[in-house]
Formats: C-alpha cells, sequence, structure tokens
C-alpha cells in the first residue's frame, strides 16, 4: 500500500532529477537581442498583408450590410426623439484598424476579431453585442437602460490567442455620443493573465487603444467600472443607455510562429483561426462523437463555472453538483451552448456542498486498467468507472480519452439523471451495492451507445 | 527608481527555468523562458507595469508550454525523456507522461509546497481545478508505485 508521504516523496525524487538537467537560466542580453531581431522580422508584410486582408474583410462586411444602416435605437425613440443621422451609403467602410485609427508602429499585431463571439451583461433590443464586432461603425451595442451600471462584455476566442490591445470606438455621431453613457473606467480581465487590467478612457469620439499583452488567452472580460454621464444635445434629452459602436481585438493568433530556419512566408495571406480537428471521441452518441482536439482542453477546463441541478429521487431532491463550460476551442462552438462537465470530487478534504449528496463526474479520460488496476475496483470498461462515495455519496465516473477532462451535453445529463435515479434505494440515499453500480454503468453506456 | 525589467527577470528566472524544465523538458526549457519575455516585451508591456510579475510570468511559462506541447504534438514528436538517477525510473516516465496541466500542479504541490489555492493564483484556475488535477496525478503516480510494491 502506497502512502501519500510515499507517493510524494518519490514525485519530488523525478522532479528533482528533471530540474538536475535544466539549463542555466539565459541572460537578459540574450533575451532582449532575440526581441529586437524578432521586430526586425515583423517589418516584413506580414502585418501588412494581415491588415489588408482586415481590411479587405471590413469592407466586405460593410458592402454586404449596404445601405440598410440606419440609427434607430429603440430606447431613444421611445423617449420621444428623432432616430439621428442617416449614414449615406458611400460612407461605407469605416477606419477599423489600429494601423490607421490608432498609430501602433510597424510591428502592429494583426486583427483577430473576427470569429469571436461576445456576450454583454445586457443589451438593448436592436442594440446587441454583437454589434461590437460586426466591422460596422454605424451598429453599436446598447446596455438595457442601465447606465452602464456593471456593464461587462465578454469576448471569446475559439482558441488561445495572444492579444497585444483592444480598440474601442464610441459612437461616432457626436448627438448620439454625448446623449449616451460612455465607458470612463474599465478593468480588463483574461484567462491567463493573473492581473487585471485597469484604465480610464478620455471622453473623446476618437477611437482608443486599451493595451492588453496576454500570451494565450481564450475568454476577456471588459468591465465598465465608471461612465461618463449622457447629456442633453440640441433639445433632445440624454439617454439611459452606455453605448459602445465597436470593439477590435489585435494581437497573435497564435498560428505557428516563424523560426530562424522557417522564416515568414510574405506571399501568404494569415490564415483565421482554426480548430484542430484531430481525434475523434469514442462515444457513438451522435451528440458526443464530433470532432474534438484534445489539446486545447486545459484551456477550457480552467473557465468552467459551478453549479447544480436539481434531480429528483423517489421524491426527494437533491442536488447534483455540475460545471458549465464556457465556450473554448475544443469543439465548434454549437456543441457548449448546453455543454456540461459534471464536478469530481477526490478526497473527504475537498470543500463539498453539504447540502449535495449526489456527486457526478462525467468526463473522456483514459482508463487504463491495466496500469492502474487499483483505481477500477469495479472491473468497469477502460472508459467507464464508477465507485462508491463514502457512506451517503456517490461518485460516477464515466471517462474516456487522454487523461483530461472532456465533456458531456444536457443527453448526458438526461443520462446522468436517469443513473442517479436508479442509484436511489429506499430511504436511505445512495447506498448502494457494488453489484448495483456495475448494473447503472452498464445502463449508462447502454443509453450513450443507444 | 522603480525596478527594471531586467531585475525582475534576474530575480525569477532560475525558478521560471525549473518550472519550464519540468513541464516542456530541459532541452526546450530556455526556448520557453525566451519566448515568454519576447512576447511580453514585443508587445511593448514592461514586466514593471505588473503588481505581481510571478504569477504572470508562471503562468505565461505554463501557456507557452502548453502551445508548444500542442505544436510538438501536431508534428508527433513526443514528450521528453531524463535520466534517473534519484528517481525510481518507472515514477519519473510517469511525472513525464502526465498531461502538462497536472505536471504542473503537482510539481508547485509537492515540489513547490504550495496549497491549491497559491497554484491555482500561479496557473489561472480555480483551487478546486487544481485539486482535481492533483488527484488525477496522484492517481496515476500511486498505480505506478504500487505495481513497485
Amino acid at each position: 500500500m502506497t502512502t501519500d508521504q510515499q507517493t510524494i516523496e518519490a514525485t519530488r525524487a523525478a522532479f528533482e532529477d528533471i530540474i538536475d538537467e535544466a539549463p542555466l537560466p539565459p541572460e537578459w542580453s540574450t533575451v532582449t537581442g532575440s526581441v529586437q531581431r524578432l521586430h526586425l522580422r515583423e517589418d516584413r508584410p506580414r502585418w501588412l498583408v494581415g491588415v489588408g486582408a482586415a481590411l479587405g474583410a471590413a469592407a466586405v462586411v460593410i458592402v454586404a450590410i449596404g445601405a440598410v444602416v440606419v440609427f434607430s435605437d429603440g430606447s431613444n425613440d421611445a423617449q420621444g426623439t428623432p432616430a439621428t443621422t442617416e449614414v449615406p451609403p458611400t460612407t461605407a467602410a469605416p477606419e477599423l484598424t489600429s494601423t490607421t485609427a490608432v498609430p501602433k508602429g510597424a510591428s502592429a499585431p494583426i486583427d483577430i476579431t473576427d470569429g469571436i463571439t461576445v456576450v454583454a451583461s445586457s443589451e438593448l433590443p436592436g442594440f446587441e453585442a454583437i454589434h461590437l464586432v460586426d466591422g460596422d461603425l454605424d451598429r453599436a451595442w446598447n446596455d438595457a437602460g442601465l447606465r452602464g451600471l456593471d456593464a461587462e462584455i465578454t469576448i471569446t476566442f475559439s482558441h488561445p490567442v495572444g492579444v497585444g490591445y483592444l480598440v474601442v470606438h464610441p459612437l461616432r455621431d457626436e448627438e448620439r455620443f454625448l446623449r449616451n453613457y460612455r465607458v470612463q473606467g474599465y478593468e480588463i480581465t483574461t484567462d491567463d493573465l493573473a492581473e487585471p487590467i485597469s484604465g480610464r478612457l478620455t471622453d473623446t469620439l476618437d477611437p482608443q487603444q486599451i493595451d492588453v499583452a496576454s500570451t494565450a488567452t481564450t475568454v476577456l472580460t471588459l468591465k465598465v467600472t465608471t461612465r461618463y454621464p449622457s447629456q442633453p444635445f440640441d433639445g433632445g434629452p440624454p439617454f439611459d443607455e452606455l453605448a459602445i459602436a465597436e470593439i477590435r481585438v489585435f494581437g497573435d493568433p497564435l498560428l505557428d510562429e516563424p523560426s530562424a530556419t522557417n522564416p515568414i512566408d510574405t506571399t501568404t495571406t494569415i490564415a483565421p483561426p482554426v480548430i484542430v480537428e484531430s481525434t475523434t471521441s469514442r462515444f457513438t452518441s451522435p451528440d458526443l462523437d464530433v470532432p474534438e482536439d484534445p489539446f486545447l482542453w486545459d484551456h477550457y477546463v480552467a473557465n468552467a463555472k459551478s453549479g447544480d441541478v436539481p434531480v429528483e429521487l423517489r421524491g426527494q431532491l437533491f442536488k447534483v453538483n455540475y460545471e458549465v463550460m464556457k465556450p473554448m476551442g475544443a469543439l465548434p462552438l454549437e456543441y457548449y451552448s448546453d455543454v456540461y462537465e459534471v464536478g469530481v470530487h477526490e478526497s473527504a478534504t475537498f470543500l463539498l456542498d453539504p447540502d449535495s449528496n449526489i456527486l457526478v463526474s462525467i468526463g473522456w479520460q483514459e482508463w487504463d486498467a491495466a496500469d492502474a488496476p487499483d483505481a477500477n475496483p469495479l472491473g468497469f470498461p477502460d472508459d467507464a468507472v464508477s465507485e462508491q462515495w463514502g457512506p451517503d455519496r456517490v461518485l460516477i465516473n464515466i471517462d474516456a480519452d487522454r487523461g483530461e477532462f472532456g465533456l458531456v451535453n444536457e443527453s448526458i445529463m438526461k443520462v446522468v439523471r436517469f443513473a442517479t435515479l436508479n442509484t436511489a434505494q429506499g430511504s436511505s440515499p445512495l447506498t448502494i451495492s457494488e453489484a448495483e453500480m456495475r448494473r447503472i454503468a452498464a445502463d449508462v453506456f447502454a443509453v450513450i451507445e443507444s | 527608481m522603480g525596478v527594471t525589467d531586467e531585475e525582475i527577470y534576474v530575480k525569477y528566472r532560475d525558478e521560471l527555468i525549473r518550472y519550464a524544465a519540468v513541464l516542456v523538458g530541459p532541452s526546450d526549457a530556455e526556448d520557453v523562458l525566451s519566448s515568454v519575455v519576447m512576447r511580453a516585451l514585443k508587445s511593448g508591456r514592461s514586466l514593471a507595469d505588473l503588481n505581481e510579475p510571478r504569477p504572470y510570468l508562471m503562468k505565461a511559462v505554463l501557456h507557452e508550454s502548453l502551445n508548444r506541447k500542442k505544436r510538438r504534438r501536431t508534428e508527433d514528436l513526443g514528450d521528453y525523456a531524463v535520466e534517473a538517477k534519484q528517481s525510481q525510473p518507472e515514477v519519473l516516465k510517469a511525472v513525464i507522461d502526465l498531461p502538462t496541466r497536472q505536471r504542473a500542479a503537482i510539481y508547485l504541490s509537492y515540489w513547490g509546497g504550495m496549497n491549491s489555492n497559491e497554484v491555482a493564483e500561479i496557473m489561472g484556475c480555480r483551487p478546486a481545478t487544481v485539486r482535481r488535477y492533483v488527484h488525477l496525478a496522484k492517481r496515476k503516480l500511486e498505480a505506478v508505485l504500487s505495481d513497485d510494491d
């Protein structure tokens, strides 16, 4: 029997061997010299090609939107004021790149806004968050008449990117600009930066840049901490909405980086971020048999939010802990709207929800019975294991693939409920036999494979 | 006079290179550390502007390692190898074969002596996630050790 202390000591010895072979860290001058060389390399037309592509894409978007762009703020109309300026179709292409709107220098990152998803804490009908990234400066996001209080904008990337900076475009029509609330103070958090970035925008019609400098961001949140108040303009009353016309994200899409021996091909345009389809789930359920990129799993695992679902067992209500995954890069986004990863609980020292007595873990995790026979005492198939969790708790793992955490969707939650329902016997909940656990696992897999 | 970028780098570089060695292997550790600093500097941001440069840099090392691993796996180059001197070869191999985040969590916990809250700050995730990483890693390592008994 291996004790915790033995495991720790054996592991520490392994780390000692690894660290013994670690090189000396490079000198500062070596590192900074590399940076200077990189800047020289980035002076090549790569960025120009990327920016040109972004400009082209923006122009296409604007042209497609065409002449129907009209300011018709529902809330503003409701306040009895006329809709503001119509934009003639000929003014189609607004300035959307920081290289023109906010000069950044020759090494400016490229526009990586396309393909991101954006969600706001609230939105006014007709002024949804999607307008923040639609490439159209004349269509804006408004909060739902909350004067910018607790306003948050969450941007999610399809895979980790390095965010260099944001460019925030206010409403560019002076009347609309002044009659709405504007961002003053902000706080930006990302899932890869330890510290939030806070600052203050100037109350100006010009677009403004917010530096981020993250390295591998999948989720970025911009929180409005203070606002410039709306004000009457030319007899028109002030509005209760905070408005932003557009947010563009510039940075590094973290595609394969050029090396010294494989310099940038200056004739190649920058491809949009892609989802690598490298594996297929072992589950045969249509809901789960989707391409996934296991190498990106880590990035969404850290971004789950937890909660619980009620499960009724023989007339008694229990809670099942779960974690809802935010949209990330491992699967096509459409699979994330109702994707769950159910929480796992390892030892009694963990902070368990005292009101929860059903703890379920469902993930895709390789279960190598040959390597870890003791961990699968019930002899479930390689991709499933269930174990009793304490005298009044049950842990069900349905695991497959690569030792990382995985996903279940709503259909699998039904399976979980089905399984947990079957664990409830009599008035003493969830004290079940090994034989019953075997039956549950068989039932679960029968449903999954059906 | 404030702290310079170089002083911050010198202060943390030993810890960072060890962490990188654990995550990607000794031969790639220097590249990872250089890339992290390069990324920070090329973005125009100063390390000295950070309130807490250590967790920022540690997290950057982890993300760079994950990105590197992703590219390497794509090229099917596999994991790194280290000679077992003080450790049991099977345990060393099991440690190296752990998924990167699990290896990071268990390194920071077992070697660094940090609790899950501290590790979570370094890794940029929730303490519960750290505990999960440690649990999964421990389960695999215990299995290896049990086989040796």
